[in-house]
This record gives structure tokens, C-alpha cells and sequence, in this order.
């Protein structure tokens, strides 16, 4: 009995930490959100670290999972429990606020914001490859994410 | 006998050429990151914070240590020491130390960043700035070629009495200082060169030879805002993370106070350890733990200074910068202007000469130096430009100066 207990808490609490990572793509929202309330602004030092945090957001949630093959396991595991259809769409942020951002990060022929925002299509070509074929057609089952990552060039027609 | 000489002038001429080594600026940042003399010694000491990371880990495992077993049977008492040896992994403070490790090699990784971004930066702006001395040699060619077509007809007038010899002499000699400002560049050029074969790590027998660069349209660019630029100038500085890696690592060394009692640790912290050293950690619970962790608070408030100052000095450049930068494209119609009057001054004095009007040869030589000047200060101010744009990259990680930070350079690999 004690055995069995020991076993379920270990399970519970490993679920409870990979949690963590989906919990982390959910709040994601906030911060797509938080950015498309900036993207007309002028890039402050505020508003910069929106955007750093945002990005940085995405490829924190990204490393995570690519670099624990358990938590890619878990993730394979409770896809189609935890990604609805409209998250994708929830969470990115589309093309047309991107250039409009990227176009603002450079001035003058210097670049001025962080890293993560120029990296932003490289960084979802790499979750790409972390999702198995199936688990792609899902997310782009949804027409807007659909078109949402093609307008980003993360997937081609 | 005679294809004996042709090959061996063929390969006299290889050796000649091979020694010249034509470098672009693009190639300047590559050769400092690989062979800057200061650069490799930094990497070392990356090197070696990283091996000290490994070496704190392993002293967690058992060691041998003769001589403490070899007095266990005369003094039972020493058992304990040997807990040290056979158990290290239960001594607190040695597992500190492996943190303290990782965190002073993050920190050191941050001061090699910052050294070769300086590297890179000096090196460059060195190679501009012969670039600038280059052309300027060639204006005072120039002008030593204009002053002799002017000496020519000087001398042909004064022979008819048209000019007072006195003028003549005048120009001389101001030929002659035209030429050892010549001589005086040739000297720099040759050394600015010497000092930039150093700075890329090849050796001085190595003939540099640069190639020109592109100008910058100054009216294309436009003013910049420092509210815009600060933000990546702060965020991306090796010098500050440096200090937040450090202060981290001071909590450890609050920790190593705290569980002296458990034993003291004997690894080393490391290549930047040292800026502990004057905090006293007692060998064991004693009265002093409270100095400990006063001076160790004391410490880290050192830390929180040298970081805004840090901070203050790289605004305070990023003002100046940014100030220049836009100083310069709002002035740049000014030198245009200035350079294009002087030009056409000077065409209208050499056409009246041509046409044998009669003309003071004093002004003559005003109207050549007055073209000189103009040249020069807007050569001078175009290179001022690339100078500054090359210091603005610096100051926010641009280009040569970029690096990724490290989650997002394992993400990236094989991806750009």
C-alpha cells in the first residue's frame, strides 16, 4: 500500500511539473495580448520588454519541451486533452502585427529589439518539428491557425 | 636550364604575394574571435571556469588521502577528518562551491563576451580609421600635385617680373610642408597597420593590405531616438549580467556561512572566485558567523553599486553616441555645401589662371588649401559617421557584435 502511494504521488507530482510547461503555452495569451495592445505604439523601454518578454516567453516554453524528451513524451501524451482548437490562434502572434513590430525594431539600419523577436518564425519552425504529423494537422484544422502560420511561413499550403 | 629559372622566379613571386594579405573589414570581427591575443587568453579562462565546475562536482565524490588513514589507528579521534575524504558529498558547503562554480563561469563567459566585443570594436574602428588616414594621404597627394602646377606657372611669371620671387618661395616651402605632412601619414598608416596585424593575432612579418570601404550616404539616414535604443543597450550588456550572475552566486557564499558548523570547503571557487575572498567564513559555528554574513550583505550591496554605475556608463555613452549620430546627419547638407563652394572657387581661379588673367598667387594657394580643408572634413565626417555607427553596434549587440543568448542559439542550431 505504501509502495502503491509512494508510486501515485511520484506520478502526481511529475504530472503536476510538466504541467508547468502547459500551463506556461496558456499564459502565452496574455502576453500575445499585451503586444497587440503595443504594436501601433512607439517601441518605449516599456514596450520593449513586452516584446522580450513575450518572445522570450515562446522560447523558454520551446526549449523546455525540446530539450526533456519526458515532457515532449507527456506532451505527445495529453495533446489532444490539453491543445483545443483555438489555442493556436490564442496564443501567436499573426504576421501583419509582426512586421509591423519588426519594422519598428529597425531604425536606421540598427536593430533594437531583443533576439527572440527577430527569431520569432525560426523559433516556431523548430516547435513544429517537435509535434508529430498528426498533432500538426490538428492544430491546423483550425482555418485561422491555419492561415496564422502559413502567412508566417511556419507551414507552406 | 632556362624553365629551371622560370620556376624558380614563379615561386619567388608566390612567396612575394603570399605575403600580402588583403583584409575586408567583414573579415576583421572573424580573425579578432579567432586569434586575438586577448581574446584566446579570456577563452582559457572560460575554459577553466567551466573545468572548475567539474572539478567541485567530482570533490563531492571520495578521495583517497593516505596519510589521514594512515593515523586512524593512533588517533580514533581523527576519524572524523576523514569524512572529508570518504564522504565530501555530506559537507553543505561543498555542494555551494558547485553552485558557486556554475555561476562564476556564467559570469566569466560574460566578461570574455565583453572583452571581444571590445576586441572587435577596437580592431574595426582601427581599420576605419587607416581607411580614413589612407584617403587622407591621397588628398594631400592631391594637393601637393595642385601646388606644383601652381609653382610651374609661378616661375614662368616671375621670370617676366610678373610676380615678387618672395611669392614663389612662399609656395615652396609650402610644398615642402605639404610633403612631410605626407611623410608624417605614410609613418602613421604604416603603424596604424602594424597595430591592427597585432589585434587580429598574425603575425607582424603578415603585409596588410585593407580594402576600401563603402561611405555611408549620410542624408539617407535618419535620427534616432536613445528612449528606443537604451532598452537593448541595458538588456544585451555582458557587463551587467555579469554582476547579476555574481550576486547570485554571494548567496551561496551566505550559505557556506550559515552551515560552516557542517564543515568548511577546500575547492576552490573558481577562476572569478576571488571577489569573495575578504569575506571571513569561520571554520565552525562560532561568534563570528554574524560579521560573516554582515560583511557578505556589505558585499553584496558593493555588487548592486558597481552594477548602476555600470549601467549610468553605458547610458552615458549611448547619450554621446546617439547625440553624435543624429549631430552628424543634421550637418551633413553644411559639409556638402561648404565642399562644393570651395570646388567651384577653386575651378574659377585655375580658368582665370588658364586664361592668363592676372591673379594674386597668394590667393591661388587660399583657394587650393580652402579645397583641401573642404575635402578633408567631409572625408573626415563620413568616416566620423562609420565610426559612430560602428560604436552604436557595439553599445547594442549588432551585427558583429550579436550573440544569442544560450537557449536560444541550442534552439536555433541547424535552423538559420
Amino acid at each position: 500500500m505504501k509502495k502503491i502511494l509512494l508510486m501515485a504521488s511520484f506520478v502526481i507530482l511529475s504530472s503536476c511539473k510538466y504541467d508547468g510547461t502547459f500551463s506556461r503555452v496558456k499564459n502565452l495569451q496574455e502576453g500575445k495580448e499585451k503586444v497587440e495592445a503595443i504594436v501601433n505604439d512607439e517601441l518605449t523601454s516599456e514596450n520593449q520588454a513586452l516584446l522580450r518578454d513575450y518572445f522570450g516567453q515562446i522560447k523558454n516554453v520551446i526549449y523546455e519541451i525540446k530539450n526533456n524528451s519526458k515532457i515532449q513524451k507527456y506532451v505527445h501524451k495529453k495533446f489532444n486533452k490539453f491543445f483545443k482548437n483555438t489555442l493556436c490562434n490564442e496564443i501567436l502572434l499573426d504576421e501583419v502585427s509582426y512586421q509591423t513590430i519588426m519594422g519598428k525594431c529597425q531604425v536606421s539600419g540598427f536593430y533594437i529589439c531583443s533576439e527572440e523577436v527577430r527569431e520569432y518564425k525560426a523559433l516556431l519552425a523548430v516547435s513544429k518539428e517537435i509535434l508529430s504529423e498528426s498533432e500538426l494537422s490538428k492544430v491546423i484544422e483550425e482555418e485561422k491557425c491555419k492561415e496564422k502560420l502559413t502567412n508566417l511561413g511556419v507551414i507552406n499550403e | 636550364m632556362k624553365k629551371l629559372i622560370l620556376l624558380f622566379f614563379i615561386f619567388l613571386n608566390q612567396i612575394v604575394v603570399a605575403q600580402d594579405t588583403v583584409i575586408s573589414l567583414d573579415q576583421v570581427a572573424q580573425k579578432v574571435k579567432e586569434t586575438n591575443y586577448s581574446v584566446l587568453e579570456n577563452a582559457q579562462r572560460v575554459y577553466q571556469a567551466k573545468e572548475t565546475i567539474n572539478f567541485s562536482k567530482r570533490n563531492l565524490l571520495p578521495r583517497l588521502n593516505f596519510w589521514n588513514i594512515l593515523k586512524l589507528p593512533f588517533d580514533w579521534a581523527s576519524a572524523i577528518d576523514i569524512v572529508q575524504d570518504l564522504a565530501p558529498f555530506l559537507v553543505p558547503n561543498n555542494w555551494f562551491r558547485v553552485s558557486e562554480s556554475k555561476l562564476f563561469y556564467l559570469a566569466q563567459k560574460e566578461q570574455y563576451r565583453a572583452l571581444w566585443a571590445n576586441e572587435v570594436m577596437t580592431s574595426k574602428l582601427l581599420y576605419i580609421n587607416t581607411l580614413r588616414d589612407i584617403d587622407f594621404l591621397s588628398l594631400l597627394e592631391n594637393q601637393s600635385r595642385q601646388l606644383k602646377e601652381l609653382i610651374d606657372i609661378v616661375e614662368t611669371r616671375a621670370v617676366f617680373g610678373e610676380v615678387p620671387p618672395q611669392v614663389l618661395k612662399f609656395l615652396k616651402i609650402r610644398k615642402l610642408e605639404v610633403q612631410e605632412d605626407i611623410r608624417s601619414l605614410e609613418t602613421l598608416v604604416f603603424e596604424e597597420t602594424k597595430a591592427l596585424t597585432y589585434l587580429m593575432g598574425l603575425p607582424q612579418e603578415t603585409k596588410l593590405r585593407l580594402q576600401s570601404i563603402q561611405l555611408p550616404n549620410v542624408e539617407d539616414l535618419s535620427a534616432i531616438s536613445f528612449d528606443t535604443f537604451i532598452f537593448r543597450a541595458i538588456d544585451n550588456a555582458p557587463e551587467i549580467n555579469q554582476y547579476i550572475y555574481v550576486k547570485e552566486a554571494l548567496k551561496y557564499v551566505k550559505k557556506e556561512a550559515y552551515f560552516s558548523f557542517l564543515g568548511s570547503s577546500t575547492t576552490s571557487r573558481g577562476i572569478s572566485g576571488g571577489v569573495f575572498n575578504n569575506i571571513p567564513i569561520q571554520d565552525g559555528l562560532g561568534f563570528g558567523l554574524g560579521s560573516s554574513i554582515r560583511i557578505s550583505k556589505s558585499e553584496g550591496q558593493i555588487i548592486d553599486i558597481n552594477k548602476q554605475a555600470t549601467t549610468e556608463v553605458i547610458k552615458k555613452s549611448l547619450y554621446v553616441l546617439v547625440n553624435n549620430f543624429n549631430s552628424y546627419i543634421e550637418n551633413i547638407d553644411n559639409q556638402n555645401e561648404r565642399f562644393k563652394l570651395a570646388e567651384e572657387n577653386y575651378e574659377v581661379v585655375k580658368t582665370q589662371l588658364i586664361l592668363g588673367m592676372s591673379l594674386d598667387p597668394i590667393e591661388i594657394l587660399e583657394s587650393i588649401q580652402n579645397l583641401f580643408d573642404a575635402s578633408i572634413s567631409l572625408t573626415n565626417y563620413k568616416y566620423e559617421v562609420v565610426n559612430t555607427v560602428e560604436k552604436i553596434k557595439r553599445s547594442i549587440f549588432n551585427e558583429d557584435y550579436s550573440k544569442k543568448e544560450g537557449k536560444l542559439e541550442t534552439l536555433l542550431e541547424g535552423v538559420n
